[in-house]
């Protein structure tokens, strides 16, 4: 869909996704390392789970569909060559901490000179802006700030984190959408821009119900584990099956009864039901109801859940529109059957291997195609010669000398 | 040149509810887009019954989380179950760039609305359907709830702590993540229209979208045979990490150190006590083989401080840090959040003047300019008399039919 886009991606792991989004798109992305190579393929996990800096499976997940060369722009040289490079390109993307681009003496306002139809996004923890723009932060740091791991958790344990990187992941989508939104603009204008994109307020962003619990309740929400909070009783959400656990929640009034009378049905196929036969899920009002009283339904329901496996609840969970979803496992995702269906796993093979992993493919399919995993993450270098040699011209020699200086 | 909106001149019409499908035209309305919301009188969006509403009184236009998804939209009434509605809808795709929908997969083709139809009136729609699993397949018809893609999608499994069960993240997060890949997709979209003059049929679900954010874990399967597991709060390539207590009833401040400089700064900040100098924390893969230890040996010392101090002096050491902040914190006293105005104060007519949601995105010569939310079939008048040019006595005749309820 993107094709005819260039983008220069200098970014590290807090902002690989936005390249990424745009290489699956179509774009060509060239991925930007020192010359040593990315300190970010030292994260984990691995391929055959040794450390390797070639075998980053991290890396090679949020670096496929880009092409790769090195380049250090501390130096004079590289920044000459950097300007050739973003002179040539469309979006220049990057997460160093801000202020280092305009020390390096290729800030917005300088490569923009050059380049008026540029586009430059800058992924940083707080933005270019603001007391907190020199802090130092990572994943954990933002979603504790963003409030979100006050509600995530045991409420006789620490506040939790989501898993891997959240935070990283939602800046660089949401750095996709404003290059996007930057490139209409420069369909209509003709000019590029700079796109400033803060990590902790795609974080706060996320928090989407706290912000205005407070404002208008004056209410905070602990983190209460898989309970659900509501007005009066807290609703279990989280349940224990004979295999592993599945996800529903117990919603009354007219928006649930219809699923809570197809799960009552199906209790009371094996004369389970007992007294849920009886309520009138139409009237009965959740938010309303005890403590008590909604966990003695509860209690049925989760002795109910656990006589059957994910794969039996999915089952009739699907005929009969219950909504309750398996938790999955990430061997369970691997097997799904409606992702086999939607052909969402991308056989690629690994750089310097010869083994072939599935890979998540795009996340979403469209009708004219053009969209997709279309190469396995570069290795270190591995695109210098077209790159350099092919597209800038540079002769051999140059290319050596560069080497040799640590240039690339 | 004075600030544009970055997608001035396009027009949405919008079918979509509830989480998901509002979040995602937001920021196409946020940016400048037209969105046309299309709702009903007798079905209102659930996000209208969604608590916290004004002064506590339940109405469709009282609810801040309505407000908080849908801000700068407008909203129309239309009564979908009426032929002549369908027929109104049909005249509004017409003036539409983009078409977007999350009904349960069928719904929209029932109604004579899906994208067979719509292709068919304008060959060059843009239409998008978001759902959980997909239109078609053997799941398409799977009903959810909130957090039901983080459950499939393999998140829940891999949040909370190794020795008790896993929890669901404190939000319907697939209803965060699926938003930004649709908005993506349509913006592509856009472009490639321009470009090509073809429009296209755009299906994101959460399930998908949700996996890219955990694919490293992903490959590890698929390549190693090994299925990840919960981690609690710490992480493979820095130690310690994690949230320290600190002084007062249940604060915590997140402490992250990645390398040898980062290390040596959090012992300075501890005042270089004895302790830091065993040999079995001096790298990285040492201290996490004794991580345990170490984060009992830390507990101590940040329990006796604030946890804005602490992080006061972390960050003078050049140690990743940031306290565990809730709603109250963001709203009244983050001096970042209110630097950067990621809430504007705008007046809504009957909720009054609060806190509208900002775009985290800031474009430098197309900046957001967010609007209010509308109020139920707010405009109504303005879309079919003026925007239709549906004739004053037609419009009247409609109403009184039940066409706009």
């Amino acid at each position: 869909m993107l094709s005819g886009y260039r983008v220069l991606d200098l970014t590290d792991e807090k902002g690989f996704l936005c390249g990424k989004i745009f290489g699956d798109l179509g774009a060509d992305v060239i991925k930007v390392e020192r010359a040593g190579g990315d300190p970010a393929r030292r994260i984990g996990p691995f391929l055959h789970g040794i450390p390797d800096r070639g075998k980053s499976l991290h890396w090679f997940a949020f670096n496929s569909s880009k092409r790769g060369i090195t380049l250090n722009p501390e130096s004079l040289q590289g920044q000459e060559i950097f300007r050739r490079l973003s002179d040539r390109v469309d979006v220049v993307v990057e997460s160093f901490p801000p202020g280092t681009m305009d020390d390096l003496g290729l800030a917005y306002s300088s490569l923009s000179a050059t380049n008026p139809r540029l586009i430059m996004v800058s992924i940083t923890p707080f933005g270019q802006t603001g007391p907190y723009r020199d802090r130092k932060a990572s994943d954990i740091i933002l979603l504790a700030m963003s409030g979100l791991m006050s509600i995530t958790g045991d409420s006789d344990r620490p506040p939790v984190r989501m898993c891997l990187d959240q935070s990283y992941c939602l800046a660089g989508a949401h750095a996709a959408v404003g290059t996007l939104l930057a490139l209409r603009h420069r369909q209509i204008s003709g000019e590029g821009q700079h796109v400033d994109v803060s990590m902790y307020e795609c974080a706060v962003r996320a928090n989407y119900w706290e912000p205005s619990r407070w404002e208008f309740l004056k209410t905070i929400v602990k983190r209460m584990g898989n309970q659900f909070p509501r007005a009066a009783a807290k609703g279990k959400q989280l349940w224990h099956c004979k295999d592993g656990y599945v996800t529903f929640l117990l919603t009354g009034s007219t928006s649930g009864a219809r699923m809570m009378n197809a799960l009552v049905a199906w209790m009371d196929e094996t004369g389970r039901a007992g007294r849920m036969k009886d309520i009138d899920w139409n009237t009965m009002h959740l938010s309303k109801i005890s403590q008590e009283e909604l966990g003695s339904l509860e209690e049925a329901i989760g002795e109910f859940f656990l006589s059957f496996t994910m794969d039996e609840i999915e089952e009739v969970a699907l005929k009969r529109g219950i909504p309750v979803a398996r938790v999955n496992e990430i061997d369970d995702i691997t097997r799904d059957e409606q992702l086999a269906f939607r052909k969402y796993w991308d056989p690629l093979r690994m750089p310097g291997t010869a083994e072939t992993i599935g890979h998540p493919a795009f996340p979403f399919l469209t009708s004219v195609g053009g969209t997709g995993v279309r190469s396995r993450a570069p290795m270190t270098g591995e695109h210098n010669e077209a790159v350099y040699g092919k597209e800038l011209g540079l002769p051999e020699e140059t290319l050596s000398a560069l080497r040799e200086g640590g240039v690339i | 040149m004075p600030m544009r909106s970055a997608l001035e001149g396009i027009n949405v019409l919008d079918f979509s509810w509830v989480g998901a499908g509002p979040l995602a035209t937001k920021y196409l309305a946020d940016f400048g887009a037209q969105v046309i919301k299309v709702e009903s009188t007798k079905h209102p969006d659930i996000g209208r019954l969604s608590a916290p509403f004004k002064d506590n009184i339940i109405h469709p236009d009282r609810s801040a989380f309505f407000l908080h998804s849908n801000t700068s939209k407008l909203s129309i009434t239309l009564n979908l179950q009426h032929p002549k509605g369908i027929t109104i809808a049909k005249k509004l795709v017409l003036l539409a760039d983009i078409v977007m929908e999350n009904f349960a997969p069928g719904v929209i083709e029932k109604l004579g609305l899906g994208y067979t139809h719509v292709s068919r009136i304008k060959p060059e729609i843009i239409m998008a359907s978001s759902s959980i699993y997909g239109q078609t397949g053997p799941k398409a018809r799977f009903r959810g709830f909130g957090n039901a893609g983080a459950a499939i999608s393999g998140h829940t499994a891999l949040t909370g702590w190794p020795d008790r069960d896993p929890v669901s993240p404190g939000i319907a997060y697939a209803d965060v993540v699926q938003p930004l890949f649709t908005v993506i997709a349509l913006l592509a979209a856009i472009d490639y229209r321009g470009r090509t003059g073809k429009g296209q049929y755009i299906d994101t679900t959460q399930v998908e979208t949700m996996i890219q954010f955990i694919s490293p874990a992903v490959l590890d399967y698929f390549a190693n045979g090994r299925i990840q597991t919960r981690a609690g709060n710490r992480s493979s390539y820095a130690c310690p990490h994690g949230v320290f207590p600190c002084k007062g009833e249940d604060r915590w401040c997140a402490i992250a150190v990645f390398d040898e400089k980062e290390w040596e700064g959090l012992c300075r900040a501890m005042e270089n006590p004895e302790w830091t100098r065993d040999p079995r924390f001096a790298t990285l893969s040492s201290r996490k083989e004794n991580e345990d230890e170490l984060e009992s040996l830390i507990n101590p010392w940040t329990r006796q401080y604030e946890a804005e101090d602490l992080v006061r002096t972390l960050q003078e050491a050049g140690v990743p840090s940031g306290a565990v902040q809730d709603g109250s914190d963001l709203v009244d006293r983050d001096p970042q959040l209110r630097e950067r105005e990621s809430f504007v104060r705008l007046h809504h007519p009957v909720i009054g003047e609060c806190n509208h949601p900002v775009p985290p995105v800031k474009l430098s010569k197309s900046p957001a300019q967010v609007k209010t939310a509308p109020c139920l079939g707010q405009h109504n008048e303005y879309v079919y008399t003026e925007l239709l040019g549906i004739p004053d006595a037609e419009y009247v005749q409609l109403l009184n039919e039940g066409v706009f309820e």
